[in-house]
């Protein structure tokens, strides 16, 4: 981030002059590829962009949830040889890139930059070796803080013994996320309780019975429901939120879209607006000539903690009073 | 060099009683002036911090939470008490005066005047040890929902006083101890010198040793030649009876021989008691002496300038380790020194004797200052911890290099002596570093004092090469490696196995885990700050510098050493249990006092004992091999000490570690002194 703002200052001093000469060029094609349609991670890099007057030319792809439509885009990708490919969350990356020990050139691109956005845990879900390097054609932003920093939130909010946890076990991201929580609670102490979303007959996540596993964590004695990175959950957010609330089980989300679903108390989350932004600023250093392996994979250095006070009353849990000093209270 | 102490000590006490006398004075009327302009300041502040303070209860409760259900204002009120510790006491309370959230002490003056509720939420009232500032509570626009009372304490400037006046203490001690260190050095060289090497000439005589004749200098032509003079005419009286025996033995047939042979027999007495010849020129051994400490001063002062803030700067540099936690992780950079220093020790201590002592001690002090850049400069926690593992790299290479340099300078009669002058250095040098790095540090920064630290390390490399001279010494063949058969042939001596393990390690073991590890974290937990850990930490060096002497010169008796050492593990073991008996920082102070008596009562005598019990095995590896196991063990006992110290205090608690460090040391005397009480008198048999 501190890169990131600093080249923005300097961007704007010396970059104003040579835009109408590259007006001229070739306006160049960014292929993106969504998973649940518009957010406003493609609001804000595409806000990115048009601030910094960068012409592109945008082709849109929606994956709709669906991972059997990734090959169609692949094909399409190699056909239609865009300048950059935009790939959101950790599915979609995947499916496009591929993990970075088992490369097919067959099935993912490789020839074209990939910037993805949005992925929980890039090097957890093994997109790139580590993440000061991605040492192959692609790199991008995860919206997560790290994972002992929200731990830290938790416990500055109110300490606890037991954390408890819902997660879909199909999805990689979530595997990543709750191996983290794991070692985490290995090092520091406390102990982990975890619950998985029922699977119908083909191995997909369902919302059944999701009421009866948030009150067995309650009654297994988790002080905290954690809500991380996980699709599945975003998606059954309302009743997870619900149940928690009516089991008076405190909840904290680690994005935003997750702490933006009413009834959730607390989150320390990066404004997915701001994880476009920077996702258009490394893009544009694609655009204008850097390669992509030599660019860092990067997290936000600046997330909100966010405190929902109607639930935070009916719980009554107020949050601590330094709080009030840093939360955005809602 | 008597006259010299006499000298010294006349004028150090002249300057020691002009300087504290000046000191207290000022700090007296300094006291008068210091209060009165110093509370009205403490009053503004305290009326800003309660606007603050207010302000975020008021946002707390624009949200719906009512005063009394407001969590965390106790960590809050803790937060600012440690940031300004002017402060005394917080306390909020409702419109009634109930109290519902405070930090600090109630005195029963301030309860009774919050029962009252009197106030209207203004100005400041005196109530017996606080000025009382009071703030409304409220949300915006609303009628007070209770009142916010900071607590000033009345004693700070005081405080603020006694602080700055120890602080002036401690440089007024380090300054003594480098004005010190300042006679030293001139009186290794020039001058001085000779005129120390002359009374060390004249000293000789008076013990009878008329073997060295007076250094005959231009500067001190006179004197010297009458004191020669006074050497020569001995030595050829005792030359002119040699020559008169020797006739006496040719003319045996007519004189009888019964008679000679009693001269004979005279003679040999005579030998005994004084040393004839008057052909070695005194060449002064003390002043060499004196020009080694300079530079192993200066070299060890460098290094203890950042002794008082190592932990800290590493906490700066942490990063998070996955599995250990921060204060293992920030005890690291401590513990890697110390077990660098103890596993190179033994190879250093070869070396000492194959390669030239000079060469050793001034790659040690280049070594030393390159690591003190590269600390000064590291950007991870990791180069910091790989610099502190050079530095510990050079401080032993001086260790063993200075150790072995200053013995053969005071010669095996005077092992004990010698050892206890470079035990003094050392204590000198941590009486000085710690202190003023802190003092430095608060001034300049951590890494610039590592620069300062340097500049001292480079210093003394440049004393080394200008000033020592090469010494080509270099026994072939003696020098090799440590081996693990000379660990089987020392352990397996087992009056030497149980000095080690009852005595030697155990000594250690208190010290580091005591005076590195829990008693600066104690003092803080007892709510004083680091500078206080420091001055209380400066007494053990302090006690040691003076003790250290005193005992070599007793315990130069070998029987009295097995009492001294026997003794000193004792003491450890009683200053190891006072802050159990009688918690405080004055009991934690009295523990460091008492630690420095104990180890200088035993250090020097302990160090000596390795050679009275070790004669066989010096005779047969060499002294190198013998000194380097004993200094290996003890100094892993440096290296067990903090983490013994961690675990205890991790697991147990405070308490309980001192009780079991404590309780380890009298067990480890009693052990020591039975064996070496039950196997003494066999063992002077076996020797007669």
């Amino acid at each position: 981030m501190r890169t990131f703002a600093s080249f923005l200052a300097l961007a704007a001093a010396f970059v104003a002059a040579p835009t109408s000469v590259r007006a001229a060029e070739k306006v160049p094609t960014i292929y993106m590829i969504t998973w649940r349609g518009m957010t406003d991670v493609e609001r804000g890099f595409q806000g990115y962009l048009a601030e910094r007057g960068i012409k592109v030319d945008y082709v849109v792809r929606d994956a709709g949830q669906e991972p059997a439509r990734l090959p169609g885009f692949v094909a399409e990708i190699k056909r239609l040889k865009p300048d950059l490919v935009y790939t959101w969350g950790t599915t979609v990356t995947l499916g496009v890139a591929g993990p970075w020990d088992r490369v097919d050139p067959a099935r993912h691109v490789t020839d074209v930059p990939i910037v993805f956005t949005l992925v929980a845990a890039p090097v957890g879900a093994r997109l790139v070796p580590a993440t000061n390097a991605s040492r192959r054609n692609l790199t991008g932003v995860s919206h997560l803080a790290d994972t002992a920093a929200q731990l830290a939130a938790i416990r500055a909010y109110r300490p606890f013994r037991k954390l408890g946890v819902l997660y879909n076990a199909a999805e990689q991201n979530s595997q990543a996320g709750v191996r983290e929580l794991r070692s985490l609670a290995r090092s520091s102490s406390f102990e982990l309780i975890e619950k998985t979303f029922a699977t119908d007959g083909q191995g997909k996540p369902s919302a059944t019975g999701i009421e009866e596993r948030v009150r067995e964590l309650k009654a297994g004695g988790a002080e905290w429901l954690y809500l991380g990175p996980d699709t599945f959950l975003f998606t059954q957010i309302g009743r997870v939120a619900a149940a928690a609330r009516e089991a008076r089980l405190p909840t904290f989300a680690a994005t935003q879209a997750v702490a933006d679903a009413p009834g959730v108390l607390a989150g320390l989350v990066s404004n997915y607006v701001s994880v476009g932004q920077f996702t258009g600023y490394k893009a544009e250093r694609i655009l204008r000539g850097a390669r992509a392996q030599d660019l860092p994979v990067e997290t936000l250095s600046r997330f909100s903690l966010v405190v929902r006070m109607e639930v935070a009353r009916e719980l009554g849990l107020p949050p601590p009073l330094a709080m009030f000093n840093y939360a955005e209270i809602r | 060099m008597s006259y010299f102490r006499r000298l010294t000590l006349g004028l150090l006490t002249v300057l020691v009683l002009a300087l504290v006398t000046a000191l207290a004075s000022s700090s007296w009327f300094m006291l008068g002036m210091f209060e009165p302009r110093l509370a009205p300041e403490i009053e503004k502040k305290a009326q800003i911090l309660g606007r603050s303070l207010a302000s975020l209860f008021g946002k707390a409760m624009e949200h719906g939470v009512a005063l009394a259900n407001v969590v965390g204002a106790e960590e809050v009120f803790a937060g600012v008490k440690q940031e300004h510790r002017e402060f005394g006491v917080l306390v909020a309370t409702d419109r009634d005066g109930t109290v519902l959230h405070s930090h600090g002490v109630l005195t029963p003056a301030l309860s009774a005047y919050l029962r009252e509720a009197r106030f209207d939420g203004t100005g400041t009232v005196a109530l017996d040890r606080y000025y009382l500032t009071s703030v409304p509570l409220a949300r915006a626009g609303a009628a007070p929902a209770g009142y916010l009372h900071i607590g000033s304490n009345k004693t700070y400037a005081q405080q603020v006083l006694r602080e700055t006046l120890l602080d002036v203490l401690v440089v007024l001690v380090v300054s003594l101890f480098i004005a010190i260190e300042v006679i030293y050095f001139l009186s290794g060289s020039g001058f001085m010198a000779r005129f120390a090497a002359l009374l060390e000439t004249m000293n000789g005589a008076t013990r009878g040793d008329f073997s060295r004749r007076g250094d005959p200098s231009p500067e001190l032509a006179r004197f010297s030649a009458a004191v020669n003079a006074c050497i020569d005419r001995v030595n050829a009286a005792y030359q002119e009876l040699l020559v008169a025996l020797s006739d006496a033995w040719r003319k045996r047939a007519q004189r009888g021989r019964v008679r000679v042979r009693a001269a004979v027999i005279g003679i040999r007495r005579l030998r005994e008691r004084y040393q004839f010849g008057g052909t070695v020129e005194g060449t002064g051994e003390a002043g060499k002496l004196g020009m080694l400490r300079a530079p192993l001063f200066l070299f060890l002062v460098a290094d203890d300038l950042a002794r008082s803030f190592i932990p800290v700067f590493s906490a700066e540099l942490y990063t998070p380790l996955p599995g250990v936690s921060e204060k293992v992780v920030v005890g690291l950079p401590i513990m890697a020194f110390m077990l660098v220093i103890a596993l190179l020790q033994p190879i250093a201590g070869t070396w000492s004797e194959r390669v030239s002592r000079r060469r050793l001690l001034l790659v040690g002090a280049v070594l030393g200052a390159v690591s003190h850049i590269g600390c000064a400069s590291a950007f991870t926690f990791y180069d910091f911890l790989g610099w502190r593992v050079v530095a510990g790299a050079a401080w032993a290479l001086i260790f063993v290099a200075g150790q072995a340099y200053v013995l053969e300078l005071a010669g095996p009669r005077n092992r004990v002596r010698g050892l206890a002058f470079f035990v003094g250095i050392i204590s000198v040098a941590s009486i000085c570093g710690p202190s003023m790095g802190g003092i430095l540090a608060d001034g300049i920064g951590f890494r610039r004092v590592f620069w300062v630290a340097a500049a001292l390390a480079a210093l003394a490399a440049w004393l080394i090469w200008t000033r020592i001279p090469a010494d080509h010494r270099v026994k072939a063949g003696a020098g090799r490696h440590l081996r693990l058969a000379d660990f089987a042939a020392l352990v397996a001596n087992p009056r030497f196995a149980i000095m080690l393990f009852a005595a030697a390690i155990p000594a250690k073991i208190i010290l580091i885990a005591y005076c590195f590890y829990l008693i600066p974290l104690y003092v803080i937990d007892q709510g004083a700050n680091t500078a206080m850990a420091g001055r209380i930490i400066m007494l053990y060096s302090l006690v040691m510098v003076f003790g250290v002497p005193l005992v070599a010169a007793w315990s130069k008796v070998p029987q009295r050493r097995v009492l001294c050492v026997g003794a000193g593990l004792l003491l450890s073991g009683v200053a190891g249990l006072l802050p159990v008996a009688w918690p405080g920082l004055w009991a934690v102070a009295a523990t460091v006092v008492l630690l420095g008596v104990a180890q200088s009562v035993s250090i020097a005598p302990q160090g000596a004992m390795v050679g009275d019990l070790c004669q066989a095995e010096i005779a047969r590896l060499g002294d190198g091999p013998v000194y380097g196991v004993y200094r290996l063990v003890e100094r892993l006992g440096n290296a067990i000490g903090p983490v013994l110290g961690a675990a205890l205090l991790t697991r147990y608690g405070y308490e309980t570690s001192f009780a079991g460090i404590g309780a380890l040391l009298i067990a480890c005397a009693v052990v020591f002194t039975l064996v070496f009480l039950a196997t003494a008198p066999r063992h002077a048999k076996a020797a007669a």
